[in-house]
C-alpha cells in the first residue's frame, strides 16, 4: 500500500513537472538585424532570441532544443529545414525564475557557452523559431514571422499580452485536421496560425524584461477609469460574496435537514422518539437549559470541595525508627584513620 | 594617535563624544519620531489598562516604539534596512506569510457549530462587508487609487490579516497605516457598534429571543471545511491563501484524528506569529512613513466603514425578518457581529441583548454571523486581489 502511495506521488509530481513546468515557457521576444542593441558577454552584437518564464514556478530549460526554420532551405522530403540548438544541461542558469527571462545570442558557433546558439538568424531568412522539449519534437513553443517580414534594424519582434500562458491557448488539433496536414511545415504552421498571441514589431527592444512597455496605465487604474464611481465593484462584489456564503447556506440547509432526519429515524429505531429540533415543544430541555443545569451542577461540585478541603486533619507525626530514615546511614563517613600499635 | 598628540586629549575626547552623539536617538530625533511614540504608548495604555485586544495592541504598540527609537542611517537596524534583523521579520508582512498563518490559527481555533446549526445567519456576514466597499466608494472619491481604494476598504472587514494581506499586495506604502487602524478600530467595536444597533432596531426587535441552535453532527462539522473551501475558493481563487488556512486549520480541529497539529496552529503557532505580526507592523509605521495625511485619511475612512459595515448588518437582520415566520425571526442585535472582530462584535451583541433582557443571551447566535464575517471578509478580499491586483 505505501509503494503504490509513493508510486502514486512520484506519478503526480513527474506529471506536475512535465504538464505544468516547460510548458509555461515561451519564445517572447527575437532580434535578428542588432546594429546597436545590446551587446553579449564578448562585446559582439549578435541576434538573440529571449525565453520567458510565464509561470509561477522555476523551470529548467536545460536539455530542451531550440530550433530555426529556414525560410527558403528544404530537406528531401521537401520540407524546410530545421536546425536545432540544444540547451546544455547542468547549467544553473538555465533554471529560470517565475516569470522570468533568459537570452540566447545566436553568434553560430556554439562554442561560447550556453546561451550561444549554433545558428545565426541574419544570414539566411528564417520564417519560424521553436522551442523543442527535452526529446526534440514535442514543441513547446512557435514564434512565426509573417510572410511579408524582412528584418529591420534594431526592430525587434515580441509576443504582446501575457494574460494566459501559451501552453493553455495552444490549438488543439482534431484527427481529421491532422489528417488533412500533408507535411511537418503544415503541422508547424497550423500550430503557429492558432496561437492567441501574434508575434509583433516592437517600439523598441526589451530584452530581459516585459514587452509591454506602451502599458503606462496600470491594471488597477485602467478599472477605476472604468468604474469611477467603484458602484460596479461593490454590485459585483458584494454579489460574489453573497453567492458564495448563500451557497453555502444553502448546502448546509439541505444537509442539516437530512441529518436531522436521520438522527429522528435512528431515535425511533433505537425504540425512542424522534428529538432532534423538539426538545422545547415536548417539554424536554433546551440546549441553554442543559448548559444551565451541567453549569449549576459544576458549581456545586466546585462548592463541596471547596468545604470538604477547610476540613482540618491532624495527623500523628511521629516518625518511627527505621534503617531507611537513619541519618547516620545517610551519611558518608569520613575516612579514619587507624594507628596500628 | 597624531590625532591624540596634536590636538591634545581633551579634543580627542571631544571629538568622539561629538560622534557617538551624532548617532543617538537624542541628536537624530524629531517631532515625528516624539508623535509616533507618543501613538505607541497610548495603544499600550490602551491594551493594558483597558485590556483593548491586548494580544494585539500590545505587540503592535512596543513596535511603534521600535520603529521610531531615532538613529542614523546605514546601521542596518531600520526595518525598511535590507539585512537588518526587522527587516527579516517584515519579509513575513511584506510577502503576506504571516496573515495566512494566522487564519490557520483562527481555523483551529473557531467552532463553526452556531452557524452550521443556522446557515441563514451566514448571510449576515455578506451583508456587514458592505463596509469594505462602502470605504472603497469614499476612497475613490477622496482621490485614492483604485488600488489604494480597495486596500483602505477592507479596513471594514474587520479582520487585521485580512487587511495586512490586502494591503501589502495592493498599496505596501499604506499598509502601516491599514493594519493599524484595522487592529484598533476592531479594538474600539464596543465603542463604535452599540450606538447604531440601538439607532436601527425598535425596543420590541431587541427582545426577540431566538430558536436555540440545534445540535450538530460530526459529519456536518467535517463537511463545512471541505465544501466550504470548495465553493469560495472556486468563486475567487485569490482568496485562497486565506480561505485554504481558514478552512484547513478547521479541519485540523474538526477530524478529531489531527489533535496534537490543531493544537499547535491554534496554540503556539498563532501566538509567535501573532507577536511577529504584531512587532513588525508596529515598528513599521516610522514617522516619515506614517505622519501623512493620507494616514489620517485611511483612519478617518476605516471608521466609516466600520459603521456602513454595522448598519449593513443590522439593517439586513431587519430586512431578512420580514420574510421570516413569527419564532424564527432573528433578532437584530445579532446583526453588527455580521464584521469579523471575532468575538468582539458578538460580545457586544450579547452585551447590548442583556441590558434589554437579562434572560436573552445573544452570545451562540452572534457568533454565526462573526465567524461567517470572517469568510465574507476573506472572500471580499480575494475579489478585490482579483480586480484590482
Amino acid at each position: 500500500m505505501r509503494k503504490l502511495f509513493l508510486i502514486l506521488i512520484t506519478i503526480l509530481c513527474g506529471l506536475s513537472v512535465s504538464a505544468q513546468g516547460v510548458l509555461n515557457v515561451r519564445i517572447n521576444e527575437v532580434l535578428v538585424r542588432n546594429d546597436s542593441d545590446i551587446i553579449d558577454d564578448y562585446g559582439q552584437r549578435e541576434s538573440w532570441i529571449e525565453i520567458f518564464n510565464t509561470g509561477y514556478e522555476r523551470v529548467d530549460i536545460g536539455g530542451c532544443y531550440i530550433g530555426i526554420r529556414y525560410a527558403d532551405r528544404f530537406d528531401g522530403n521537401g520540407n524546410k529545414v530545421i536546425q536545432k540548438y540544444y540547451i546544455p544541461r547542468n547549467n544553473p542558469n538555465t533554471s529560470i525564475e517565475p516569470l522570468g527571462y533568459r537570452l540566447f545570442f545566436c553568434e553560430g558557433t556554439g562554442s561560447k557557452g550556453t546561451f550561444y546558439t549554433n545558428f545565426r538568424l541574419g544570414d539566411e531568412p528564417v520564417d519560424m523559431i521553436i522551442l523543442y522539449s527535452a526529446n526534440g519534437k514535442d514543441i513547446i513553443s512557435v514564434f512565426r514571422f509573417p510572410d511579408t517580414y524582412t528584418p529591420v534594424p534594431d526592430q525587434a519582434w515580441g509576443i504582446i499580452g501575457h494574460d494566459e500562458i501559451e501552453s493553455k491557448v495552444f490549438p488543439k488539433l482534431t484527427r481529421a485536421e491532422k489528417r488533412a496536414l500533408t507535411s511537418y511545415d503544415a503541422y508547424l504552421d497550423a500550430i503557429a496560425t492558432g496561437l492567441k498571441y501574434q508575434p509583433r514589431p516592437m517600439v523598441q527592444s526589451t530584452p530581459l524584461a516585459t514587452n509591454e512597455i506602451n502599458e503606462e496605465i496600470s491594471h488597477d487604474e485602467l478599472f477605476r477609469q472604468q468604474d469611477p464611481s467603484g458602484i460596479v465593484m461593490t454590485l459585483i462584489a458584494m454579489g460574489v460574496v453573497f453567492l458564495a456564503l448563500v451557497a453555502i447556506f444553502i448546502i448546509f440547509k439541505v444537509f442539516g435537514m437530512v441529518m436531522m432526519k436521520r438522527s429522528n429515524r435512528n431515535s425511533i429505531n433505537n425504540g425512542g422518539e424522534a428529538v432532534v429540533g423538539k426538545q422545547a415543544k415536548n417539554g424536554g430541555y433546551t440546549g441553554e437549559e442543559v448548559a444551565a443545569i451541567a453549569m449549576a451542577l459544576k458549581m456545586y461540585q466546585e462548592d463541596l470541595h471547596v468545604r470538604e478541603s477547610s476540613i482540618i486533619t491532624i495527623n500523628n507525626v511521629s516518625r518511627k525508627y527505621s534503617p531507611w530514615n537513619s541519618k547516620i546511614h545517610g551519611i558518608t563517613e569520613l575516612p579514619m584513620r587507624k594507628s596500628h600499635n | 594617535m597624531t590625532m591624540f598628540l596634536e590636538g591634545g586629549f581633551g579634543s580627542f575626547i571631544g571629538q568622539n563624544l561629538q560622534e557617538f552623539w551624532s548617532i543617538t536617538g537624542f541628536a537624530n530625533a524629531t517631532w515625528g519620531h516624539i508623535v509616533m511614540i507618543i501613538v505607541g504608548l497610548f495603544f499600550l495604555y490602551l491594551g493594558i489598562k483597558h485590556k483593548m485586544e491586548p494580544m494585539l495592541l500590545v505587540p503592535i504598540g512596543f513596535g511603534i516604539l521600535i520603529g521610531n527609537i531615532p538613529f542614523h542611517d546605514g546601521m542596518q537596524i531600520g526595518i525598511y534596512e535590507e539585512g537588518s534583523v526587522l527587516n527579516y521579520l517584515y519579509f513575513g508582512v511584506k510577502n503576506g506569510i504571516y496573515p495566512p498563518l494566522i487564519f490557520l490559527g483562527i481555523g483551529a481555533m473557531t467552532d463553526f457549530s452556531a452557524l452550521i446549526s443556522n446557515p441563514k445567519l451566514m448571510t449576515i456576514g455578506a451583508a456587514a462587508q458592505l463596509g469594505i466597499f462602502g470605504a472603497y466608494i469614499i476612497s475613490l472619491a477622496t482621490g485614492f487609487t483604485a488600488a489604494e481604494a480597495g486596500a483602505i476598504g477592507i479596513i471594514g472587514g474587520a479582520d487585521g490579516p485580512t487587511a495586512i494581506f490586502l494591503s501589502s499586495r495592493l498599496a505596501p506604502d499604506m499598509m502601516g497605516a491599514i493594519a493599524i487602524a484595522a487592529y484598533s478600530y476592531m479594538a474600539l467595536v464596543p465603542v463604535l457598534q452599540p450606538w447604531i444597533m440601538k439607532l436601527c432596531t425598535t425596543p420590541k426587535e431587541r427582545l426577540i429571543r431566538m430558536k436555540p441552535p440545534r445540535p450538530i453532527s460530526k459529519s456536518e462539522k467535517l463537511m463545512f471545511p471541505i465544501i466550504g473551501l470548495l465553493l469560495t475558493c472556486f468563486l475567487v481563487p485569490s482568496g485562497l491563501p486565506l480561505l485554504g488556512m481558514l478552512f484547513l486549520g478547521n479541519l485540523l480541529k474538526e477530524s478529531g484524528v489531527t489533535k496534537r497539529l490543531a493544537n499547535t496552529a491554534g496554540g503556539p503557532l498563532i501566538d509567535i506569529v501573532t507577536i511577529l505580526i504584531g512587532l513588525t507592523v508596529g515598528a513599521s509605521t516610522q514617522a516619515t512613513t506614517f505622519l501623512t495625511e493620507k494616514s489620517l485619511l485611511v483612519f478617518a475612512i476605516g471608521a466609516l466603514s466600520f459603521i456602513i459595515a454595522t448598519f449593513g448588518g443590522v439593517l439586513f437582520v431587519k430586512f431578512l425578518n420580514l420574510f421570516l415566520k413569527e419564532g424564527n425571526k432573528i433578532n437584530p442585535l445579532i446583526g453588527n457581529a455580521g464584521v469579523s472582530a471575532v468575538p468582539d462584535a458578538a460580545r457586544v451583541s450579547q452585551e447590548i441583548g442583556l441590558k434589554y433582557d437579562k434572560n436573552n443571551h445573544l452570545l451562540m447566535h452572534a457568533m454565526g454571523p462573526n465567524v461567517a464575517g470572517v469568510i465574507g471578509s476573506a472572500v471580499a478580499a480575494g475579489i478585490l486581489l482579483g480586480f484590482l491586483g
